[in-house]
Parts: C-alpha cells; sequence; structure tokens
C-alpha cells in the first residue's frame, strides 16, 4: 500500500512540476500580429496615368507637337549633344538672349550652305509669314514667293543680309515665345481599390513624424515612361493631401525614377477615398531630330506615370 | 483576411486539447481495452458511469505548440506576433503541418462473459469528434515573410457522430486464438469540410493578386445559407443550423483477434473504424470559392478612371453549389501489438504499432511498453512512443479493478512540460484515457494466472 501512496505522490508531484506558467494559455496575445518583419519590404501598385498627345497643348491650345513643329525650322542642326542626341534649352530659349542669338547665328550659317535648310524656311516663310515680306520682295505672289525667295537669298548678298535680320526677327519671336510650363494637367481619381483591411495592413504600424530613424514607413515611388521628345520637370501634387514631389523625366526614356515621397497614415486614407491630381509639366530640353510621334495615340500614351507604394517593415493587422 | 486567420486561430486552439491511447493498450483489465481491440476483454463483466465510463481524447501531429505560441516578455504569442522572427517561427515547421484530435466519450456501456468465462460481449454508446487540419509552411512563409507563392492542400475537416456498438469475442484454436468484433451503428451529427487546392498570392509591385480554388461542405440538421442577393457570395458564418435530429446514418465494424504465439507471447491485430456515414443532401451546405482578384493599380487617364470592386484578400467566400448526398468513411485505424510476460504474469513487454488515417495523411506510431501486474485488480504501465519517425512521448499507466470499482486511467502528459492547461509544449502528441465504472458478474478465464480458485467451478 505504501507504494501505492508513494506512486500517487509521484503523480502529483510530477503533475505540478511540469506545469510551465510561461505557457498559460489564457494569456495569450494577438494584439501585434505581422505579416513579415522589420527587414520585409512590401510594394504594392497605386496608379498609373497616362497621358496622351491631346492633353499636351499650349495655352491657346495647339498641341505640344505642333508648337515644336515650327521650332524644328527655326533650329539649326547645330545644337549641343547629349546621349540622346542634339537638344535645345527651351528654359535658355525664353530667358537668354545670348543663348537665343548663338542659335539664330547657327541657322542663319546653315541656311547660308544647307540648301535643304534653306528650302524649309522658305516653305515655312511661304505658308506663314509672306505678308512679312512685302516690303523686301515687292510684287511677289504668294504662290512664286519661295522660288523667288530662294533665288534671291542665294544670288543677292545685298538683299540676303536684309532677309537674315527679318528671319531673325521671326525666329526669335517664336523661340523666345515658346512656352515652357504647359497648362496644369488635372485628374481626377473617384478612389483607389483597395480594401480597408488591406489598407489598415499598410498603415497601422506606421512610424511617426517624430521618430527619428522610422522602420515602419510608407513611400510613393514610382517610374514614368516619356515617349516625347523633350525632357520636363513634372510636379504632380495629390489633393486634398499635401504630398507632392519634383522629378525630372528624360526625353524618349521609359522608366524615369520618380523620388520616393513619404506618406503618413491620413495620407493614404485620404488617397484611397479618392484624389486629384494636378501636374505641372515644365519643358527642359527638345530634341529636335526625335520628333513627335503621334500615333498610334490609342496603344501608347506619351506620358505613362506608375505609382506604386512601398511599405517597410511588417505589415500590420489585428487576429 | 481577418476572418481567414480567426478560422486557422480557432482551430489551432481547437486542436490544442489532445487519439487511441497507446499506453492503454497493453493495459490489462481496464473496460476500454476492447476499443483498441474486439477481441480483447477485461477482467469482469462492467457497466460504466455514464458519461465517465470512458474517455478518450487523442491529439496528433507533426508540430508541437511551442512551433506555434512562443513566450515573450512575461507573454504568450503566436507565431504570427512581430516579436518572432520568419527564421524562429519557419525553423521547427514542416512542409504540411498536421494536427488530428479524436476524442470519445462513452455515454453508455455495458459487458459481461457469458457462462464460459471467455466469450464476451458489451454494449456502448460513445459520443465521437474528430478533426484534422493541414497547414502548410508555405503558408507560414507568406505570412512571416511576405513571401509571394503557391498555397496548396490547405485546409480542415471536422466531423462529430454518435456510435453504437456491440461487441463480440470469442476463443478459437483451444483458446489459443480470439477473435472480436464490433458492429456500430453511426449517427452523423455535424460534419464540416474546408480545403483550399490552390491559393496563389502574387505581391509585385505592379500587382497584388489572389487566385483560390476552394471547396466548403457542411452537414448538419437544418443547415441552410442564404447568399448575398446582390454577388451570391456566401461566408462561413452565414450558415444557419437548427440540429433537431441526425443528419447522416452510417455503419461501421472494428474486427480484431489475439494469438498466443507462445504460452507468454500474445500477438494482436485490430483493424477499427472500418466504415462510413452518409450524410444527408438536404442538411448539407455546399459552395466553392473560385476567386481570382487582382490590383494593378487605378487606371486613370483623359477619359476618366475606371473602378473595380476592392481589393482583397479574403478568401472565404463562396457560391452555393447544389448540395449531394455525400457518403464519409470513418477514419480507420490499425493496432498491431506484441506482449511478452514475464513471472507469472507479473510483468509484461508489450511493442505496439498504430496506424490512423487522417484525412489529410497516415498517422504511424510505434510504442514499447512495461507492465506491471503483481496482482490482478492492479495495472501500470509505462510507455515511450515514438510518432511518425520523429518526437517521443513517456506515458504512464493505471488501472484499478478491484471486487467494487473499475478505474482506468493513462496519459503521456505526465511526465512532459506542459501548459496549465494541460496542453503539451514540446511533445506534438498529446493522450488521456480515462473510465470509471462498476464490476458486475462473471470474470474472465482468459488469463490462467487470473482464474480464481472459486470460479473454476
Amino acid at each position: 500500500m505504501k507504494k501505492f501512496y508513494a506512486l500517487i505522490l509521484l503523480c502529483v508531484v510530477s503533475s505540478t512540476a511540469c506545469v510551465d506558467l510561461e505557457y498559460d494559455l489564457s494569456k495569450v496575445s494577438t494584439d501585434d500580429i505581422a505579416i513579415g518583419d522589420e527587414s520585409s519590404q512590401f510594394e504594392v501598385p497605386l496608379l498609373k496615368v497616362y497621358i496622351s498627345m491631346d492633353e499636351l497643348n499650349g495655352t491657346d491650345g495647339d498641341a505640344i507637337d505642333e508648337i515644336f513643329n515650327e521650332a524644328d525650322i527655326w533650329l539649326p542642326s547645330q545644337l549641343d549633344q547629349d546621349e540622346n542626341g542634339k537638344y535645345v534649352l527651351v528654359q535658355q530659349l525664353v530667358e537668354n538672349s545670348e543663348y537665343v542669338n548663338q542659335v539664330l547665328s547657327a541657322l542663319l550659317d546653315q541656311m547660308a550652305s544647307d540648301s535643304e535648310k534653306l528650302n524649309q524656311v522658305a516653305s515655312l516663310l511661304q505658308e506663314k509669314y509672306y505678308a512679312e515680306f512685302s516690303s523686301l520682295l515687292p510684287g511677289i505672289s504668294a504662290e512664286e514667293f519661295k522660288a523667288e525667295f530662294i533665288r534671291q537669298y542665294t544670288a543677292n548678298e545685298t538683299l540676303r543680309v536684309l532677309l537674315n535680320e527679318k528671319i531673325e526677327e521671326l525666329a526669335r519671336g517664336y523661340l523666345t515665345g515658346l512656352e515652357v510650363s504647359l497648362p496644369s494637367l488635372t485628374y481626377s481619381v473617384d478612389r483607389i481599390d483597395l480594401s480597408d483591411d488591406v489598407v489598415d495592413m499598410l498603415i497601422e504600424n506606421l512610424d511617426g513624424k517624430e521618430v527619428a530613424e522610422p522602420k515602419n514607413t510608407l513611400h510613393m515611388a514610382g517610374t514614368i515612361d516619356n515617349r516625347l521628345p523633350v525632357s520636363i520637370t513634372a510636379s504632380p501634387v495629390f489633393t486634398p493631401t499635401e504630398v507632392t514631389f519634383t522629378t525630372q523625366i528624360e526625353a524618349n526614356r521609359d522608366g524615369n525614377i520618380l523620388p520616393e515621397t513619404r506618406l503618413f497614415a491620413e495620407d493614404l486614407q485620404t488617397i484611397v477615398r479618392g484624389l486629384t491630381i494636378e501636374i505641372v509639366v515644365n519643358i527642359d530640353k527638345y530634341y529636335p531630330d526625335k520628333g513627335f510621334d503621334r500615333y498610334p495615340e490609342t496603344s501608347q500614351p506619351q506620358l505613362a506615370i506608375n505609382l506604386h507604394l512601398i511599405k517597410r517593415g511588417a505589415l500590420k493587422f489585428d487576429l | 483576411m481577418k476572418k481567414t486567420y480567426l478560422l486557422l486561430a480557432a482551430l489551432l486552439l481547437a486542436t490544442g486539447l489532445a487519439a487511441q491511447n497507446p499506453t492503454a493498450y497493453f493495459m490489462e483489465g481496464s473496460t476500454f481495452r476492447s476499443q483498441f481491440n474486439p477481441a480483447f476483454a477485461p477482467l469482469r463483466g462492467y457497466i460504466n458511469l455514464p458519461g465517465i465510463g470512458g474517455m478518450n481524447v487523442n491529439l496528433s501531429g507533426n508540430i508541437a505548440l511551442d512551433n506555434i505560441l512562443f513566450a515573450r516578455d512575461g507573454k504568450l504569442v503566436t507565431l504570427l506576433d512581430s516579436s518572432v522572427t520568419p527564421d524562429q517561427a519557419l525553423r521547427n515547421l514542416k512542409t504540411n503541418n498536421l494536427m488530428g484530435l479524436d476524442t470519445r466519450i462513452n455515454i453508455l456501456g455495458f459487458g459481461k462473459f457469458t457462462r464460459n468465462h471467455k466469450n464476451f460481449w458489451s454494449f456502448d454508446v460513445n459520443l465521437r469528434a474528430n478533426e484534422s487540419m493541414n497547414l502548410p509552411k508555405s503558408l507560414f512563409e507568406f505570412l512571416k515573410r511576405g513571401q509571394e507563392g503557391s498555397i496548396k492542400n490547405f485546409g480542415a475537416a471536422t466531423e462529430a457522430y454518435l456510435e453504437a456498438g456491440f461487441n463480440y469475442s470469442f476463443p478459437l484454436l483451444n483458446d489459443r486464438l480470439y477473435v472480436g468484433i464490433r458492429g456500430k451503428f453511426l449517427a452523423g451529427i455535424a460534419r464540416a469540410q474546408v480545403n483550399y487546392d490552390q491559393f496563389d498570392i502574387t505581391l509585385q509591385q505592379d500587382r497584388w493578386g489572389v487566385v483560390t480554388q476552394g471547396t466548403i461542405d457542411m452537414t448538419v440538421d437544418g443547415a441552410s445559407v442564404e447568399p448575398d442577393p446582390e454577388t451570391g457570395i456566401f461566408e462561413f458564418g452565414d450558415i444557419d443550423y437548427k440540429p433537431r435530429k441526425p443528419a447522416g446514418y452510417g455503419f461501421a465494424v472494428d474486427l480484431g483477434a489475439t494469438y498466443d504465439v507462445l504460452p507468454n507471447l500474445q500477438a494482436s491485430l485490430a483493424v477499427n473504424d472500418l466504415g462510413f456515414i452518409s450524410w444527408n443532401k438536404n442538411s448539407t451546405v455546399t459552395g466553392v470559392s473560385t476567386q481570382t482578384a487582382e490590383f494593378t493599380g487605378v487606371e486613370v487617364s483623359g477619359s476618366g478612371t475606371e473602378t473595380a470592386p476592392d481589393f482583397d484578400f479574403e478568401m472565404m467566400k463562396f457560391t452555393q453549389t447544389e448540395s449531394q448526398n455525400t457518403s464519409k468513411m470513418l477514419r480507420a485505424s490499425v493496432n498491431a501489438g506484441l506482449e511478452y510476460e514475464l513471472w507469472n504474469h507479473w510483468v509484461g513487454f508489450g511493442l505496439l504499432y498504430t496506424a490512423r488515417f487522417w484525412e489529410y495523411k497516415t498517422m504511424h506510431n510505434i510504442t514499447g511498453s512495461v507492465n506491471f501486474h503483481p496482482t490482478r485488480w492492479f495495472t501500470l504501465t509505462g510507455s515511450y512512443s515514438v510518432l511518425n519517425n520523429r518526437g517521443s512521448a513517456i506515458g504512464l499507466g493505471l488501472n484499478l479493478c478491484p471486487g467494487w470499482i473499475n478505474f482506468f486511467v493513462a496519459t503521456d502528459l505526465l511526465l512532459t512540460k506542459r501548459t496549465p492547461q494541460w496542453i503539451p509544449i514540446k511533445q506534438s502528441s498529446a493522450n488521456v484515457t480515462l473510465g470509471l465504472g462498476i464490476p458486475l458478474g462473471k470474470r474472465s478465464h482468459r488469463i490462467a494466472a487470473y482464474i480464481r480458485e472459486n470460479d473454476r467451478k
């Protein structure tokens, strides 16, 4: 019987001794459930803004390609060059007379030696500026203008000087009047099709502005595909938030990287409920040899802005 | 998404309780022993105390509690907690993490030896509840690392039923062979199964997507569902039921035999739960989840924007399909034992192999045991089990059957580290067998060492 009691005692002792109070199932905490960890990074698609040629107009409604069609004729072949080709600095044309003088000097030099350039300029003058030459080339009908202009420009050195002055005046007027800033583009987005649960996962554990070295952050980032022969500076503003950024976009290049812009919880919550994107576009460089490619307009937009979110740190959610 | 995890958590916790208990297999005299092999019989007729006459809870799987819960700063957190690194969480997980729960509660039971003290019959009514689930590692890789991929074979199944069984065992070949059979009438109470053959997640910069291919079916009396009238979709919680009668009926048999290879060496073999329940289609709600959702960002152009349904990872949404009569096989098990007795039946050494066919995988178990029975009314058993070539468990069992009471208890939880709620922490299996009854009627003459002089008449 003593053995029996000893056995019972052993059972009682062991039943007590093997209990690990750290594993009390009544104290299971599910407050801090997360997907991933501090080193995780999640990227979420957000917005794709497609800008067509028809939307890129000057103040008077002229399409951007039409604006630069005439500029192409006034611009000489001899221009500065980078990896994308020969370019002209549009901002400098508008603001820097010295720069314009250099460009026009090169134009006149080319007209004197390049019959094709002379022919292009003559065609433009005949088409658009015939009346401006009534005093220099009197009695010439509009139909006869181009041939007579070329003949006199080539044979009459004295008259050529006068014609060059007029050409320089017309070219300067056009080139310095180019619109550096296009009227801003505005797009309304009714909502972003992300569920509240997904949004909560992204924002619930974000570090605040006051955190010196934040680990749980949310950024807007992306790329811009640019088919235009102009490099631009774009500044989208995402209202009603204060989120904005400014970025340089190279001409004729896909995947121009946009700077990462930090978002906070309220920014994303606001954005998913609907936003207006206002994009200010400033033209920096124009590459005349690249040309505008209007068609096929439907298949490829001139500018495609691809925005996505970058969540650094774990995705948080409540169980 | 949250509901999915709630379901997972509920299943994990529900499974956190505790299969056939190998420690109890060689526990001579136990009235529960014939549940392992219908050729076995206790040492005397009996009547069980209703509700506590025989209870067996078995948890088996290939992951332990400490693979799921972690102690952190005085708190207990799940492997999904941010304080648990992906490496810590994923280190001990298997490709397929299986858990199975098998509960049997005896509601009514009695048995009696016939006039020859060797033929034995019994009748019992049991409540049976089974649950099994498979959580693939790829699911946790997604949850912990945010790692996209294809998650397959993810699901859970549960069923509960009443069984009323009549057992009869008898000797052959001059008592060297005992054959037992139990016929069981089954009344299905409820069953449910959720399975996902496909759960693909894409988390790319330009596309978040989820593709699911899953099924749900639930059978319980009065089951009905009213899908959303606009979408035709229903969720798990939308299923309503009013159980008043069984939702299915079935039949099963247990077949067993013992054979004395040598005077002190007995081999035993049993195949249990060979049968099925046919579940009524009128009590069944069936649905399929064939969700294909993606979010590639909102497209904005001069012609405006196009909106789409909100993207979510929610996969527990189903479209109702026509229910059909479903016959489900029970989870059969095989028990094969060998026991050698020494010193006039004072000590026995046993070796047991069990295999149980769960919904997702067959679980194997090999147990060695030492069984002391210095007197006919007292048996003490110690066992050591190897589970699926991994993990192990040490079990202790006690059977007391003096003339006025039958009491047996066996568990492998006594010597293992466990929670205050008696859940093993490092052990991936848990077994508790417990019962109380009253001895009645004739005593067994199957074991020569136990035959009393006055019974020989």
